[in-house]
């Protein structure tokens, strides 16, 4: 009776899954479900934004269900070592070869281990922002101040994009006033609130922000404890200039313009101003079928080649940078590389 | 302008099927409001501004609505925040009075929804003001303040203390998240365990897990006795009247206040209203040793504040950009994507998208308290399946809950089981699973706010001198501590009374 | 800001700071342990003498079937999930059919006096129940299901 009940169950279940089964066309590298996971376990902030907007694209495009899950870095690491056969890819931004070079657990070397897929957008809003009513105006004003010998302390995350900008700007005061980068000390925080909340609280001089987050605070009256103003906005200006002309809020392209290089100067070696672009890719497993990363390149590629996908990025203050994945591994390694050197001079 | 012009049937249709999905959703033990908002997320690309939130402000209510009826009918929170529901309202049901305690639950759940909506609508911003006045010091002062809370629900004043601190050391394990300023190093594992435990334990598969399996084992050892659930009677000797709110109003009041402040302050989960709100009414009470054995004003407490939760996190959301909890950190995507900026001229610059998100709230309170009216008669015959039905179904939802927790991790199943399992054991040992929980959920934010307060301050004189606020919290720990001592003893000397004729 | 007395001042290196908190944490938990130990000890080992090891076995009554079984099957239940994940992945089909065997097979250990009637609804309910999740979680949803 039980084994008859058991076997009954199997063959419904069994029929019912082969007919609602994924009819995926066997010629297709790609079919049914592509899970993409990534490499933060927020919904809410960048990266789920702009795979979000990719996978939907994605979707559309291949007549595929793309799937985005915030699993977070070890996580999205594992699942994309795991599986091989293209149902699931990593995306996530330059922080998944910087953990590894600052020696965080859990990163493997993506350009070892893993293989680069094509780049997609860049986020051009990371910014240093400091109080209002501070005497601190611009970043040239923070990198005097640290000359003359004065303490001024950023609040950054510690082990990412942040922690290279805060390097940049250590090592710019190296250069112009040497012996006078401890003056420049890092607060290590996490989320946006808390590094606002330094702020607030006069902890911090100056905090890793960004335009997105930050642009009301800069709207407000001076004598508003929560006023900001813009000092620094790594993003080069030749990134910012491909921004709607609005900007962000009542922030027009053109005033944010103004805290780019080489309209302000973080120097890199004393000729070159540091820049850096938060860049979004995707990764892929290590022996992920050719002709499946091929098929990605090419649905992605007619993707930025109808425009639509770049009006969706822009509208949310997003910079549409599409390489196909060749071209993406060779300048993500050369990236790698600079910022290797620049964390070694910091450090 | 017309301040109802938003409201089309679209909007009703959004708002009916997001209360109803969210729901569901909190009703699963193992899925939550955030999940709930999370997994829709994506449908409201195609959507316009104001329907996007009518559906997500909607699914958020409901989500956070639901998670009473498991914790009521089968002792397992369905989410969270619902964890100190359990503590009164399972024992109604297992009185017999199950619809009683359901439909007691959703009028502070309906009360608590509205008064956090009527906060949110005509003081968000100065309560975002208020809400920057705490900074990390003061924030560990308010966590320190819930920890206390462990002495008043223990059992066993000892036993119970440990098991917080053990519930504490639990959810340190993992990495040190550099998301929250940490280092990124692992901590109270060996090196082999780095694979899987990096991340550390996830909460809902701990909170399933000891809730959920851990019971389950313990009928599977008597051996799922077949009687059993006929004990659940439908109807009690007590039905539901509106006159178990008398006397209750300043318990409902202080409650969904309670949830609001804890939900306005970004940084400290959502789970920590609803034990504040109950202790303090464990305190306050005229009958303390009766809570935690069926009576309503625990059941009361409990919803008053999870729902009051809703309104006061959406103040830090709209006046500073900042999410006050982890289901509006979700929903800032849907403001990004719809090209919305969130921060402190929000309101200012889009009225009617403020308007607009008020009144949603306010309906979706009220569409909840409707579709649970209604379908409370139906849901109760739950506790009527048999348990060799039942049970298989429990396991198999937590099993959903756990995987899709953290967007499907196979390792937060094996968290599931593992603490299935602890929490067997652990109980025959007199762990205390409230307690543990507490301190599991308050831990990770305890350490952050501890270690970040001594590395701004370099000293332990700060948390004493950092500002008025700071000393009025521990004035409230002194006192919260007093009152549990002072109860615990005299229950204990009640006991001794009633053992000694 | 002043730090205040001397004794109360504190500075934490960032590379070790993971520690700082959890070694405070197991300071206090071993405290409570030896606390326990010292104040529960003596009178829990009296009873182990006068009740000799008798006391650490499970109690008359304990249904070695069912308590084992619903462990065992959980545990297949979830190797089995993930190991048939990897031929359909990101399909949770894997977790509808070994949902729809476990939940069969649990009902199956849990029912006493297994009647027509009550073989039926077990055979319902475990199909029914994981189609209606799965179909429900995939497709209007979109979850990840292994």
């Amino acid at each position: 009776m039980k084994a008859r009940l058991l076997g009954m169950c199997l063959a419904l279940g069994a029929a019912v899954g082969v007919a609602a089964g994924p009819a995926g066309a066997a010629d297709k590298p790609i079919s049914g479900n592509l899970r993409i996971v990534i490499g933060s376990s927020s919904t809410g902030g960048d990266t789920y934004q702009n795979a979000a907007i990719v996978a939907e694209a994605l979707s559309k495009k291949l007549g595929i269900n793309a799937k985005v899950d915030a699993v977070g870095v070890s996580a999205a690491f594992a699942a994309v070592t795991r599986v091989s056969d293209g149902s699931t890819v990593m995306f996530f931004h330059d922080q998944s070869y910087l953990g590894h070079l600052l020696g965080l657990k859990g990163y493997p070397d993506i350009f070892k281990d893993l293989r680069i897929g094509p780049t997609v957008s860049i986020n051009p809003g990371d910014a240093f922002v400091g109080a209002k009513d501070s005497k601190l105006k611009t970043i040239e004003d923070v990198i005097q101040a640290c000359g003359k010998g004065e303490r001024v302390r950023v609040a950054i995350q510690p082990g990412g994009v942040s922690e290279v900008y805060y390097g940049a700007l250590k090592n710019a005061v190296g250069i112009r006033f040497p012996g006078k980068e401890g003056n420049l000390v890092s607060v290590k925080t996490g989320s946006q609130g808390d590094k606002n909340q330094l702020l607030f609280d006069r902890q911090a001089e100056v905090i890793h922000g960004s335009v997105q987050a930050n642009e009301q605070y800069t709207r407000l009256p001076a004598e508003d404890q929560k006023a900001m103003r813009f000092l620094w906005l790594p993003s080069p200006s030749s990134t910012i200039s491909q921004a709607n002309p609005e900007g962000m809020g009542a922030t027009g392209r053109d005033e944010l313009l103004k805290f780019t290089s080489p309209n302000v100067h973080v120097t890199l070696d004393g000729k070159a101003d540091f820049t850096f672009d938060k860049e979004f890719f995707f990764l892929y497993n290590k022996k992920m079928d050719p002709k499946a990363v091929a098929y990605l390149d090419k649905a992605l590629s007619d993707i930025f080649a109808e425009g639509k996908v770049q009006v969706t990025l822009k509208k949310a203050f997003f910079i549409p940078n599409f390489h196909p994945s060749k071209e993406a591994a060779v300048y993500l390694k050369k990236k790698a590389e600079q910022s290797k050197a620049l964390i070694a001079a910091t450090r | 302008m017309d301040a109802l012009s938003f409201f089309t049937p679209m909007t009703a249709v959004l708002i009916f099927a997001g209360v109803t999905v969210g729901i569901v959703f909190g009703a699963i033990p193992g899925m939550t409001a955030t999940m709930a908002v999370a997994v829709c997320l994506p449908m409201t690309y195609g959507l316009n501004i104001d329907n996007s939130l009518s559906l997500l402000l909607a699914l958020y209510v409901g989500g956070i609505s639901g998670g009473l009826v498991p914790a009521i009918l089968v002792n397992i929170p369905g989410t969270p925040s619902s964890i100190m529901t359990t503590m009164d309202g399972h024992p109604m049901a297992k009185k017999g009075e199950a619809e009683r305690a359901l439909k007691i639950g959703i009028v502070p759940s309906l009360f608590g929804g509205l008064f956090s909506a009527t906060v949110l609508f005509f003081f968000a911003p100065p309560l975002a003001d208020l809400a920057i006045k705490f900074s990390y010091v003061e924030k560990f002062l308010i966590i320190l303040f819930a920890l206390t809370i462990i002495a008043s629900l223990s059992k066993n004043l000892l036993t119970g203390i440990f098991s917080g601190v053990l519930g504490i050391w639990l959810s340190l394990v993992g990495t040190y998240d550099i998301n929250n300023g940490g280092n990124g190093e692992t901590r109270l594992m060996f090196g082999w365990m780095e694979g899987f435990l990096s991340d550390g334990f996830s909460l809902l598969s701990v909170l399933i897990g000891l809730f959920g399996l851990s019971v389950l084992l313990a009928e599977a050892e008597k051996g799922v006795p077949a009687e059993a659930t006929s004990q659940f009677k439908l109807s009690g000797a007590k039905t539901f009247s509106l006159s178990v709110f008398k006397g209750q109003i300043g318990n409902l009041i202080r409650s969904a206040s309670i949830g609001t402040f804890v939900g306005l302050l970004p940084g400290i989960g959502g789970s920590a209203a609803s034990v504040l709100a109950y202790t303090q009414q464990k305190n306050l009470s005229k009958a303390p040793e009766k809570m935690g054995t069926g009576v309503p004003e625990g059941v009361i407490a409990s919803e008053a504040s999870n729902n009051g939760l809703t309104g006061g996190a959406l103040i830090p959301l709209v006046s500073l950009g900042i999410p006050g909890d982890s289901t509006t950190a979700v929903m800032i995507g849907a403001f990004t994507l719809q090209g919305l900026q969130l921060g402190p001229l929000f309101i200012g610059e889009h009225l009617e998208t403020w308007d607009m998100m008020v009144i949603n709230l306010f309906l979706a309170n009220l569409v909840m308290f409707a579709i649970m009216f209604f379908a409370i008669r139906h849901i109760v015959k739950i506790i009527q399946v048999p348990k060799y039905l039942l049970y298989p179904v429990i396991v198999v939802m937590c099993t959903v809950g756990a995987y899709s927790a953290n967007s499907g991790i196979m390792f937060d199943v094996w968290t599931f089981l593992l603490f299935g399992l602890f929490g067997y054991f652990g109980q025959k040992m007199g762990l205390e699973v409230t307690p543990l929980i507490i301190g599991f959920i308050l831990g990770k934010d305890a350490e952050i706010y501890f270690v970040k307060s001594i590395e701004s301050y370099g000293s332990l004189w700060i948390f004493f001198t950092k500002s008025p606020i700071a000393m009025a919290l521990w004035g409230l720990i002194a006192v919260s501590l007093a009152y549990s001592i002072h109860n615990i003893r005299k229950a204990a000397r009640r006991g001794k009374q009633d053992a000694a004729p | 800001m002043s730090r205040g007395p001397e004794f109360l001042r504190l500075s934490i290196e960032f590379d070790r700071s993971h520690l700082f908190f959890p070694y405070i944490v197991t300071g206090i938990l071993l405290a409570l342990l030896v606390l326990i130990a010292a104040l529960r000890g003596p009178a829990f080992i009296a009873r182990l003498r006068a009740g000799g090891v008798g006391m650490l076995l499970p109690a008359p009554g304990f249904d070695h079937v069912r308590f084992f079984g619903s462990l065992g099957l959980i545990v297949v239940y979830f190797v089995a999930m993930d190991f048939f994940s990897d031929f359909a992945p990101n399909t949770g089909l894997s977790f509808l059919f070994t949902s729809i065997v476990f939940m069969a097979a649990l009902s199956l250990l849990y029912v006493h006096g297994p009647t027509r009637r009550k073989l039926t609804l077990i055979a319902a309910c475990s199909v029914g129940l994981p189609l209606v999740a799965w179909y429900a979680f995939t497709t209007f949803f979109n979850l990840t299901l292994p």
